[in-house]
C-alpha cells in the first residue's frame, strides 16, 4: 500500500520542533502539571528563551541543519485524486494522502539549566524611613510590587524562583519588592533572635505573627522597620519552613545562623589583618545575642578565611579571587602555602565547571599528599 | 517580559487514551519526512495547475489552496521507498527518534503557543536518489 505525498506552495514557518526529554514528556502527559509549562525570555530579540515547568527550567538551543524536514499531515482530498497508474511504478494503489505543510530548518534542543531571577530593577532596603518616596523618585524603572510579577519577569520556574528569592533575602517594603541589605538583614536577624529569646518562643516552632508581635514589643513608640513581611523574610532566610496540616511553622537553622554571625565577625575583625584563632572565636561569640544557644567551630567558616600562620586567621572574599583556576591557585598559595583539602575545596569548587572529581581537579593545578589522617594541598 | 503558556489541551483531548504510538503516523495523522538534500518543487503552482492539460493529476485544490502531488511513499516494516516525480527513487527507513519532538505552533497574532503533536518516529532518506527504471 502506498501513500500519496502532496505539498503546499508555501510552508508555514510558525511550526517549530522542540526536543522533549523524558522528563518534559512526563510533564506534558500529566494534566496536573502541563498547564504550567511556558516559554519565557527576557526580551524579544537578544536573550535566551527558556522553557519552565513548575519546578524546573530548560534552556533552548537552536540546532540548524541543511536537510529537508517536512511535517506532513493526513487529509481527505476534496476531489478524488486521479492520475495515470503507470506513475505508481508498480506500487499498490494509494490508500492515504498526506500534505507537507511545514518545513523546519532547525530543531530546538532542551537542556536543563538553573533558573535566574531578574533582579535588575529591584531596590535595596537598608531600613530607611522614607524608602518608598526615595525609590519611586530615583528610579525610572518599572516598580515591581509582587513576587508573582517578579517570577513572570524572570527566566526561571516558580519553585526555583521562590527558593532563590528567600535565599537572597527578598522582601516587600511599603508595597515595593526589594532586597534587604546584608547589614539590615543582620540587624533584623539579631532583633528577631533577641525578641524570640526574651519572649521564650520555641525556636523549633516559630510563627510569623508571634515573632512579629514579639519584635514589636521591644520597639514601641519608635519607627519600626521590622514589618510582618521583613520578619517573614528573616524566617525564610534563616529557618526551615515545616508544613503542618493546620499552619506552617519555622524551625531556626542554628548552625547556619552561627555561620552567618561568623562571616560577619570575619568581615568586621579580620578583614585585611589577621588575629589569633582563639581571640577570633571570642569575638565571634560576642556578636550573638546573650545566651544564644549555639556551638561554634572555625571549620564552619570554610570558604571564607585563610590561615596566614598555623594559629591565626584572616578573612578572604571569594568574589575578589581570580576566575582563572591557575591564577586562583597561585593567589591562594601566596596567602597560605599549605592548605587542608577541606579548607581549600569551597574556594575552588566553583571553577570545576566540567564537574570532574574534585581531587582530580586539584591535582591538575596543585600537589596533594596525605599527612596522617589529613590530606594537604600545596603548590607544584 | 515575553512569557507565553504552552497550550496542550487539544493534544491531550485527542490522544487521551495514550495507546502507544507504534506507527510512523501519529494518532493525529502527522508524520515527519527527512531527506538529506533539497526537495525541489515547481515554483508557481497556480499557473502550472491551469496548464495541467495532460491531466497527470499533479495539482489539486484543497481548502482553497492549490497543492501539488510530488510523489508516492511505500512503507514496508522499517524500509521506506520514496518515488519523487517521474524520475527519482529514494531508499530510506523508518527510525525512532532518540528524543521525541514536540511540534509547537507559534501563533504570533494572539501570542499563543500550542503543542500540536509529538513525533516519536521519522522517515529518513539518507542516500542519493536512484533512477526509476
Amino acid at each position: 500500500m502506498s501513500i500519496n505525498l502532496h505539498s503546499t506552495p508555501d510552508y508555514d514557518p510558525s511550526y517549530k520542533l522542540i526536543q522533549l526529554t523524558p522528563e518534559l514528556l512526563d510533564i506534558i502527559q500529566d494534566p496536573a502539571q502541563n498547564n504550567q509549562l511556558r516559554f519565557k525570555s527576557l526580551d524579544k530579540d537578544k536573550s535566551e528563551v527558556v522553557l519552565c515547568s513548575h519546578d524546573k527550567t530548560w534552556v533552548l538551543k537552536q540546532r540548524k541543519h541543511s536537510n529537508t524536514v517536512l511535517l506532513m499531515k493526513e487529509f481527505v482530498p476534496e476531489q478524488p485524486i486521479t492520475f495515470d497508474e503507470t506513475q505508481l511504478f508498480g506500487l499498490s494503489k494509494p490508500y492515504m494522502d498526506v500534505l507537507g505543510f511545514a518545513k523546519t530548518e532547525s530543531e530546538f534542543e532542551t537542556r536543563e539549566t538553573e533558573g535566574h531571577l531578574n533582579l535588575d530593577s529591584l531596590p535595596i532596603y537598608n531600613g530607611e524611613l522614607d524608602f518608598r518616596e526615595r525609590t519611586t523618585k530615583k528610579s525610572s524603572a518599572k516598580v515591581i510590587a509582587t513576587v508573582e510579577e517578579l517570577l513572570e519577569n524572570s527566566p526561571c520556574s516558580a519553585l526555583e524562583g521562590i527558593s532563590k528569592w528567600h535565599k537572597i533575602g527578598g522582601s516587600v517594603k511599603d508595597g515595593l519588592l526589594c532586597i534587604l541589605s546584608q547589614d539590615f538583614l543582620s540587624k533584623a536577624l539579631h532583633v528577631v533572635l533577641m525578641s524570640v529569646m526574651a519572649e521564650s518562643l520555641d525556636m523549633q516552632h516559630l510563627q510569623v505573627d508571634d515573632t512579629y508581635h514579639a519584635v514589636g514589643k521591644d520597639i514601641e513608640d519608635e519607627f519600626n522597620p521590622y514589618t510582618r513581611e521583613i520578619i517573614g523574610t528573616v524566617l525564610n532566610r534563616f529557618a526551615f519552613q515545616e508544613q503542618e496540616p493546620e499552619n506552617s511553622a519555622w524551625r531556626l537553622r542554628i548552625p547556619f545562623i552561627a555561620q552567618w554571625y561568623g562571616i560577619q565577625a570575619l568581615r568586621k575583625c579580620v578583614s585585611g589583618t589577621s588575629m589569633p584563632i582563639n581571640e577570633f572565636l571570642i569575638k565571634w561569640k560576642s556578636l550573638f545575642p546573650p545566651f544564644f544557644p549555639c556551638d561554634i567551630d572555625i571549620d564552619m567558616l570554610r570558604g571564607y578565611h585563610f590561615k596566614p600562620t598555623n594559629k591565626t586567621i584572616q578573612y578572604i572574599a571569594k568574589s575578589t579571587l581570580p576566575m582563572d583556576p591557575k591564577e586562583r591557585f597561585k593567589v591562594l598559595f601566596k596567602l597560605q602555602s599549605q592548605w587542608d583539602l577541606e579548607d581549600i575545596k569551597p574556594l575552588i569548587e566553583e571553577l570545576n565547571t566540567r564537574g570532574v572529581k574534585i581531587d582530580s581537579f586539584i591535582m591538575k593545578y596543585a600537589r596533594r599528599r596525605r599527612l596522617g589522617k589529613k590530606t594537604v594541598v600545596t603548590s607544584r | 517580559m515575553p512569557s507565553v503558556r504552552i497550550d496542550t489541551t487539544q493534544w491531550q483531548k485527542l490522544t487521551q487514551s495514550p495507546g502507544k504510538q507504534v506507527s510512523v503516523i501519529t494518532p493525529l495523522g502527522m508524520t515527519m519526512l527527512e531527506i538529506q538534500g533539497e526537495l525541489e518543487l515547481p515554483k508557481d503552482f497556480a499557473s502550472l495547475a491551469k496548464d495541467d492539460s495532460s491531466h497527470d493529476g499533479r495539482f489539486s485544490v484543497q481548502g482553497g489552496q492549490t497543492i501539488v502531488r510530488f510523489g508516492s511513499l511505500q512503507i514496508d516494516g522499517e524500509r521506506a521507498t520514496l518515488f519523487v516525480g517521474k524520475k527519482q527513487r529514494l531508499l530510506g527507513k523508518v527510525t525512532k527518534l532518540d528524543v521525541p519532538m514536540g511540534v509547537m505552533h507559534f501563533n504570533s497574532r494572539d501570542n499563543k503557543v500550542e503543542l500540536v503533536d509529538i513525533m516519536k518516529y521519522k522517515i529518513i532518506f539518507k542516500d542519493r536518489p536512484l533512477p526509476i527504471m
